[in-house]
Order: C-alpha cells, then structure tokens, then sequence
C-alpha cells in the first residue's frame, strides 16, 4: 500500500515511464489510469473511461491518471485568480 | 435538455443532478464551460456533501506553466434521467460556490447555443440530423 500521495505520484510515474514505449505515440491523447501496487496500467480515451476499466479490477484503489503524451492543461478552473477576475466573466 | 444564461450573472450554466456515496441526491447548477475538457469539477463542500470517494489523483498544468496535483472523486451526474459516472476534479479553491461543467460532461450530445434567447440546448445527433 502506497503510503502518501507524493509517493503515489512518484511511483506512477516511474510505471509509465517504464511502458512510455508500448503507451506513446500509438496512444497519444488518451488516458491511462495506474494502479500503483500491481504496476498494472488502464486506457480509455478519457480519465472517466480509464478509471472506469481499472475499477473494473481494483474496485477500491485510488488510481494515478495521466493523459498520455503529455499532461493535462487547464485555463485556471482551480486557481483564485479564476473566481477573483468574474467582474470580467468570460463567456466562452 | 436544456441550459441557460443566469439572469444575475449572464453566464451560461445548466441544471444538474449530483450523487455520492450517500442516497441522497443533490440539483445544483453548473456553469458550462467549454474551455474545460474535463467532464466535472466540483466545490469541496459539494463533494463531503454527497459523500464523493476519492478515486484518482492527476496533475495537470496551468496557463502559467504551474503543475499542481488534482483530486478527483466518483461522482455520478444525472443528466437528462441518465445516470453517468464521471470523474470530478476537486476545486481546490475556498471561494469556489459553483459547479463548473466541461465538454466531456455532455458528450455525446451537441450543444447549441442561441445567444439571442439566451438559452442552450443539448440534442443528440439524431435528432439534429432530423430537423
């Protein structure tokens, strides 16, 4: 059992690491869920599908999920500045 | 299935329906986002509320090139009196109020939006192709 977050996400990406051969470039854009223990790996074309298949097998893990090829970009939807600045809401 | 522009903010947001762990079932509005192509990411509060299990850790990068880790949680979403699991982004923000909707959220409907009217509408591919 992993013991902290930091060693989970450590340990993940050692996994993919590990397999970026057989997981890039044929699966770019995809995502893959890492179930940390078993070093076993699980694709979908979204997070919620990856997560989905490794739940399947490990019902009660919590999973590493990575976008294969690259990582995850978000405009700010987490940040302060993102709910500080709607007196200049966007729209779209 | 229907969204809206709110009257006090003008934003474009929809009705949806949130479910944890616990039996009970929460409707909230979500803004909809279409820079977000994850499907949910929901206030912390929210999550306790309905119980969400945490399910997954990601990290993802932010327009100033910032890495940060992101929790997410099972959440299943009732939209249009479909259930669907979906994995919610936690927002790690203690001023965060409100849902915050992504494309994947509706997909596989087409959204379509009628500024004029200010509403938003969700049809299938079915039923765009027979208008």
């Amino acid at each position: 059992m992993t013991a902290n977050v930091e060693e989970l996400i450590k340990k993940a990406n050692t996994i993919y690491n590990n397999k970026k051969a057989e997981l890039e470039p044929l699966n770019n854009g995809k995502y893959v869920a890492i179930e940390v223990d078993s070093e076993e790996i699980f694709i979908g074309e979204t997070r919620d599908e990856a997560v989905i298949n490794a739940k399947n097998k490990h019902s009660d893990k919590i999973f590493f999920v990575k976008r294969i090829g690259g990582i995850d970009k978000v405009a700010g939807h987490y940040s302060s500045s993102y709910y500080s600045n709607f007196d200049y809401a966007r729209l779209f | 299935m229907l969204g809206y522009f709110d009257a006090q903010d003008g934003r474009p947001k929809i009705m949806i329906e949130i479910k944890g762990t616990k039996r009970k079932v929460k409707q909230l509005p979500a803004l909809f986002d279409t820079g977000h192509n994850g499907s949910l990411s929901l206030p912390v509060l929210e999550l306790i509320n309905i119980g969400a299990k945490l399910s997954s850790i990601g990290e993802v990068e932010f327009a100033d090139g910032i890495s940060r880790t992101v929790y997410y949680f099972s959440v299943k979403v009732i939209i249009d009196g479909k259930e669907k699991e979906v994995e919610a982004a936690m927002i790690n923000n203690p001023k965060a109020t409100e849902a915050i909707a992504g494309t994947e959220l509706f997909s596989p409907f087409i959204a379509l939006v009628d500024f004029k009217n200010k509403l938003i509408k969700f049809v299938s591919e079915e039923e765009l192709n027979k208008k």
